[in-house]
């Protein structure tokens, strides 16, 4: 993995999962109890023994900023490579510093690309998938294989709905080349999700980035690997591990929930090496007499007197006494008051339910409150 | 030219990177075996021995260093180091990583005349007064790595300054009928101390030293030097410095101290300070913003309470999985409670095992321990604490005897190997 960097583009256009990700770039939604999304792309880099990532910031991303910051927690903070974040390059862009595609995106992060001293590119054009991998595998596969472009695809863990709006499908021939991608809303020929993960040579991105910009284009898949079919060597790498997609809140609330399953949790939590996040010296979390806890992850810093099931607390919540939460996604530093009952839902961070409030949504319509609300 | 005329450019080269004058300089005494705490100290300092589920006894000290805005320190290790020296490395999770000072490990060493263990603690700060003097500090605070408080050293610092004082000395009011088991002070109405007296039978004070001092560096040294010189001392603070700064009337202050202060020098005293936690009305409070405790943190996705478990009054921390009860404890990162196990009244320290169906109760257990399935602690009382040493296997249906002190070799000759 010596000549791998990393490229990740932090987020694009989540309409889907919007109430997450109004005030924050997808890869910055808080995930499984105490991560955000991206400690799982920068964990699996990091474990692969990549540590030359760039990560394409986009849209409201103060807030993933503040979690990566220099880089540290992931080992990334290097005199040598190390954690590059690459904010929008007005020059390249139309929309007043937001790209409006990801191969704008990439376009606009040219310069990076070309001072990278490794020639393979291992390029995330979203972050929307949770898994727990070591690319050597996946690598080994790309160099084996003579691809120009290899796509890693997959069958998710919860893909019980219906592919989602953004969602690339694939078809794979025998052999593994690549065939056919398209939209997974317009018609159903495969199982396969793409994961949105390539490896690339880095001197072919960047002019396959110039040809599709020149052309007006702005879509990596739209634009640069479906004219590409058949006319570069695309294969398709298979993975296996579980994974699980969060690009619906649906899809978010069940990829949650599926942590609480011992052997998932594992798998995705330690898989292939620890998932690294940012620090917060919080307290052991706190149970009191009157506490009840049920098969729920619980995170330092809580402080629990009222009764939780089937739920994730992530950092710092306080659960008053009386209180009853079920199948919840409680995220960090909201409060939920004395007899408040709360079944299915998911409480953005800072959220305050008070004393007494009744809030139940569906398992399939989880209901969800916003960052910083009074219930 | 003559040599007299030669001057330097402002901008000199430094020989050590980057040492600039600090006012402060703190010296953390963190050499003590602790043999008190038995097995628990066995491989590793008392400073290093776990706390509070996630902490270190050091953390404390660290910490309070770091929030009270002394950013440079002398760790000073000789007993069993390698687990400090590892666990402090950068100093990074204390914010002790500084360009300008940060936190520095000070082991003894040898020199060109000599080499020697540090041979009290006086003589651990003699023999590094070369650090100091690289930083020309005003005052030096000297601190022990093995007590459990959150203090504002420089709200000492200022006191100190304030009454022009040669040396400060922390004190805490305890009870009279304890106070014998204390170095104490005795002081006139401004504070100043006008004696001292080491573990005295009939206390003339209850003012006890907390064994945290602020000196003027220039009277530390040459008392550190004048008593170095001297074959018959015991190089200590509390038996020789102290009590020749004393004697040559210099001014001593006692700065007193009211908060919480623990030392956690017995078993049955660190199991008591780890359930202070756990008390409603405990002075020590950890959830201050202004006043984190920082610690090196494990690399852990959050605890796990599956259906069966129950848990009450207790901490739990990252990694751990709890499938059994526990009650009135403190489960350290990466421990496993397993189905039918009851836990009360306890410690468990990190990557520890119950096995199903085991009653623990009044136990400190150490880390990476394995207690099997079925095993029974025999009774116990807040007096009478039993401790399992680090990477003990206790095999299946054995029985715990009341306050018994378990090292993993103990373990293997009372049960056989497993």
């Amino acid at each position: 993995m010596k000549d791998v960097f990393g490229l990740i583009i932090s987020g694009t256009e989540d309409q889907e999962l919007r109430d997450l990700t109004m005030m924050r770039s997808i890869a910055a939604v808080p995930i499984a109890g105490r991560y955000r999304v991206i400690d799982f792309y920068l964990s699996n880099l990091v474990n692969s023994g990549i540590h030359n990532v760039g990560v394409i910031t986009y849209r409201n991303y103060h807030s993933l900023m503040d979690h990566i910051s220099g880089g540290v927690e992931w080992d990334l903070s290097r005199k040598r490579d190390g954690l590059f974040i690459l904010p929008p390059m007005s020059q390249h862009t139309n929309h007043n510093g937001f790209y409006s595609g990801t191969a704008e995106a990439i376009n606009g992060v040219k310069s990076y690309i070309s001072r990278c001293a490794q020639n393979t590119c291992l390029l995330h054009t979203n972050c929307r998938t949770i898994f727990n991998t070591n690319y050597s595998q996946a690598y080994e596969y790309h160099k084996s294989s003579g691809a120009d472009i290899t796509m890693m695809y997959g069958i998710p863990g919860n893909k019980t709905e219906p592919p989602s709006k953004g969602e690339a499908m694939i078809s794979v021939d025998e052999s593994g080349a690549v065939t056919d991608v398209f939209p997974g809303r317009t018609y159903k020929k495969s199982d396969y999700i793409s994961m949105d993960t390539y490896f690339i040579n880095k001197d072919l991105l960047l002019r396959l980035v110039d040809d599709c910009v020149m052309r007006g284009g702005t879509d990596f898949i739209r634009d640069i690997i479906i004219p590409s079919l058949g006319k570069l060597n695309v294969k398709g790498f298979y993975y296996t591990e579980p994974s699980y997609k969060i690009d619906t809140l649906e899809r978010y609330f069940k990829a949650s929930l599926a942590f609480l399953d011992t052997g998932i949790r594992n798998s995705l939590i330690d898989g292939s090496g620890p998932v690294y996040t940012k620090v917060k010296d919080e307290v052991p979390a706190r149970y009191s007499k009157s506490s009840r806890v049920a098969n729920s992850l619980v995170s330092d810093g809580c402080y629990i007197e009222g009764s939780i099931e089937n739920s994730l607390l992530f950092r710092g919540v306080q659960v008053a006494r009386g209180a009853v939460i079920k199948n919840c996604i409680i995220m960090q530093e909201s409060q939920i008051q004395a007899n408040a009952v709360l079944e299915n839902v998911i409480l953005d961070k800072k959220c305050t339910i008070l004393r007494g409030r009744r809030m139940v949504g569906t398992e399939n319509h989880p209901m969800i409150v916003a960052k910083g609300s009074t219930i | 030219m003559k040599i007299e005329n030669l001057e330097r450019p402002v901008c000199v080269f430094p020989l050590t990177s980057n040492i600039r004058k600090k006012e402060t300089v703190a010296m953390l005494l963190a050499g003590g075996q602790g043999s008190r705490l038995g097995a628990l100290t066995a491989k590793m300092a008392k400073p290093a021995v776990p706390f509070g589920g996630k902490y270190r006894i050091i953390d404390f000290a660290l910490s309070n260093c770091s929030n009270s805005g002394i950013d440079t320190l002398g760790v000073l290790t000789q007993y069993q180091p390698l687990e400090l020296n590892s666990y402090i490395a950068t100093g990074q999770p204390w914010d002790l990583d500084r360009i300008n000072g940060g936190v520095y490990v000070l082991p003894p060493y040898m020199s060109a005349k000599a080499g020697e263990w540090y041979k009290g603690t006086a003589n651990a700060i003699f023999q590094n007064i070369n650090f100091i003097e690289q930083f020309e500090p005003e005052y030096v605070v000297i601190l022990s790595g093995d007590h459990i408080y959150k203090m504002d050293y420089s709200l000492m610092v200022d006191f100190h300054k304030e009454r022009g004082a040669d040396l400060t000395i922390a004190v805490q009011t305890v009870p009279w009928e304890e106070a014998g088991r204390f170095g104490l002070m005795v002081t006139d109405d401004n504070d100043r101390i006008i004696d001292f007296e080491e573990k005295p039978e009939n206390p003339r004070s209850n003012q006890a030293s907390m064994g945290v001092y602020v000196f003027k560096w220039e009277i530390l040294r040459s008392f550190l030097i004048a008593d170095d010189a001297d074959p018959d001392s015991s190089k200590d603070f509390g038996k020789n410095i102290i009590p020749a700064i004393l004697a040559a009337g210099k001014s001593i202050y006692a700065y007193d101290f009211d908060g919480y202060w623990k030392d956690v020098g017995t078993v049955e005293s660190l199991w008591e300070a780890n359930m202070d936690l756990l008390s409603e009305s405990s002075d020590l409070n950890l959830y201050d913003a202004d006043w984190h405790i920082y610690s090196r943190n494990p690399v852990m996705p959050p605890h796990y309470a599956a259906a069966g478990a129950d848990v009450s009054d207790s901490m739990i921390t990252e990694g751990c999985i709890v499938e059994g009860k526990v009650e009135n404890s403190i489960l350290f990162a990466g421990v496993v409670i397993s189905q039918g196990a009851q836990v009360k009244n306890s410690v468990i320290m990190p990557n520890t095992i119950i096995g199903n169906d085991s009653h623990v109760n009044y136990s400190i257990i150490a880390e990476n321990a394995i207690i099997g399935c079925d095993v029974v602690f025999e009774g116990g009382s807040p007096s009478c604490i039993s401790v399992i040493g680090p990477e003990a296997v206790i095999p299946d249906s054995a029985v715990i005897k009341e306050g018994a002190r378990l090292s993993a070799e103990d373990a293997e000759n009372l049960f056989g190997e497993v």
